[in-house]
């Protein structure tokens, strides 16, 4: 993975950065360290003050994605998005990962189902139990059985309901797994309607087509559209999110961060993320599910199976 | 005082997030006034947003207690005093 490490040194010396210290987890993981570190062109160290301190007298331009207390009176500048675009776009071995871990995460899936008289917990606890027994290294995300009420907005992710599953009960379903390191995203919608799953596809369908190198993220969400006068996603997340390094990281596309936002997202070979959009109709529900895709020389290629009805 | 530790978070707000834990950097998700009076800020990917949610809260007090921080948000505190609290 030393190829992440060089991605790491090109980010910085473009923004004239002599060296980062990285506290966040998916940071220093990217890096190569198993704690926090400190990352030059010549070594990566563990992270500590005094060092810290000596670069800063040496003159160097030093860089930090997060403040402990002790570093908060040095003149460090922001690194959140020196990481980022060394992350954004993922090399050939780790999209491999990013695909061993949806792999898991839907074999791990496989034969679930709001059984009537299963409890939410219990299906969290077999869920992870076959996860972990086919390969998964971490869970990333408490897993959602989200029993939604189909005469209300959907409020998600909603966890901690503590229920039994009742027979006809419409469920929303997100579970996020590890794989060395790498993540995957999973979500269905168990009790749905056929009409609602449909227009659901073609949401997903209509984005899909429009994936490319050199597409922007408002592409994206142009090609979503509307539906009755809404756009098909949750107004609180997003249309996609990036994945791999961590379960959800850049892209962000359809934020609330708006249009201009969505424009300076350009498409790249080996961008990996998720798209999700949202099907609800108050009154009978709807539909929400994931596909993961890695974006290619020529469009895109699934890192998740296709969600079929 | 400026809370975005999940732990911190939670126990002032008696509730808790997902999806980002451990894997992002610092960024507040609500503020403890001096009357102990807890001011949710509004979930935003706009940093710029919750900055200005921030100050809305804190005013032109010239001191503030965070649990965490980032250069970012550093420079968004301006001159005010920062004093930190653990855990």
């Amino acid at each position: 993975m030393s190829e992440r490490l060089h991605k790491l040194h090109t980010e910085m010396g473009e923004r004239g950065l002599d060296a980062l210290a990285l506290r966040c987890t998916a940071n220093y993981t990217y890096a190569g360290a198993t704690a926090e570190c400190l990352v030059t062109p010549r070594e990566t160290v563990p992270l500590t003050a005094d060092a810290v301190r000596d670069l800063v007298a040496s003159g160097a331009t030093v860089g930090a994605d997060d403040l402990a207390e002790e570093l908060a009176d040095l003149p460090l500048v922001d690194a959140t998005e020196t990481v980022e675009a060394a992350r954004l776009c993922k090399t050939p071995a780790e999209i491999e990962r990013i695909r061993r871990a949806h792999a898991i995460n839907e074999a791990a899936m496989e034969g679930f189902g709001p059984e009537p008289g299963l409890h939410q917990d219990e299906l969290t606890e077999r869920f992870l139990a076959r996860a972990f027994a086919l390969g998964a290294t971490a869970n990333l995300v408490e897993p959602v059985w989200q029993v939604a009420a189909r005469d209300e907005p959907l409020v998600f992710p909603t966890v901690g309901q503590a229920r039994t599953f009742g027979a006809g009960d419409l469920v929303v379903v997100d579970t996020g797994l590890g794989f060395d390191g790498y993540a995957s995203d999973y979500g269905r919608t168990w009790g749905a309607r056929r009409e609602h799953f449909d227009r659901w596809r073609d949401v997903m369908d209509a984005v899909l087509a429009v994936v490319r190198p050199g597409a922007t993220g408002r592409d994206l969400v142009r090609a979503a559209g509307t539906r009755n006068g809404k756009r098909p996603w949750f107004d609180h997340l997003y249309l996609a999110h990036g994945t791999g390094t961590a379960n959800a990281e850049m892209p962000l596309i359809g934020t609330d961060r708006g249009d201009p936002f969505d424009e300076s997202i350009v498409l790249a070979a080996g961008m990996v993320f998720v798209l999700e959009p949202v099907i609800w109709d108050v009154g009978s529900g709807g539909y929400r599910a994931e596909e993961t895709l890695v974006v290619t020389d020529t469009g895109y290629e699934l890192l998740s199976e296709r969600v079929t009805w | 005082m400026i809370l975005g530790r999940d732990e911190n978070v939670a126990a002032a707000m008696g509730g808790r997030r997902i999806w980002v834990a451990g894997v992002r950097p610092w960024q507040p998700a609500c503020v403890v006034d001096d009357n102990g009076h807890v001011h949710a800020l509004p979930f935003t990917w706009d940093r710029d947003r919750l900055a200005e949610a921030v100050v809305a809260v804190i005013g032109t007090a010239d001191a503030v207690t965070v649990d965490g921080l980032t250069p970012w948000w550093r420079d968004r505190l301006g001159a005010r005093r920062i004093s930190w609290i653990s855990g």
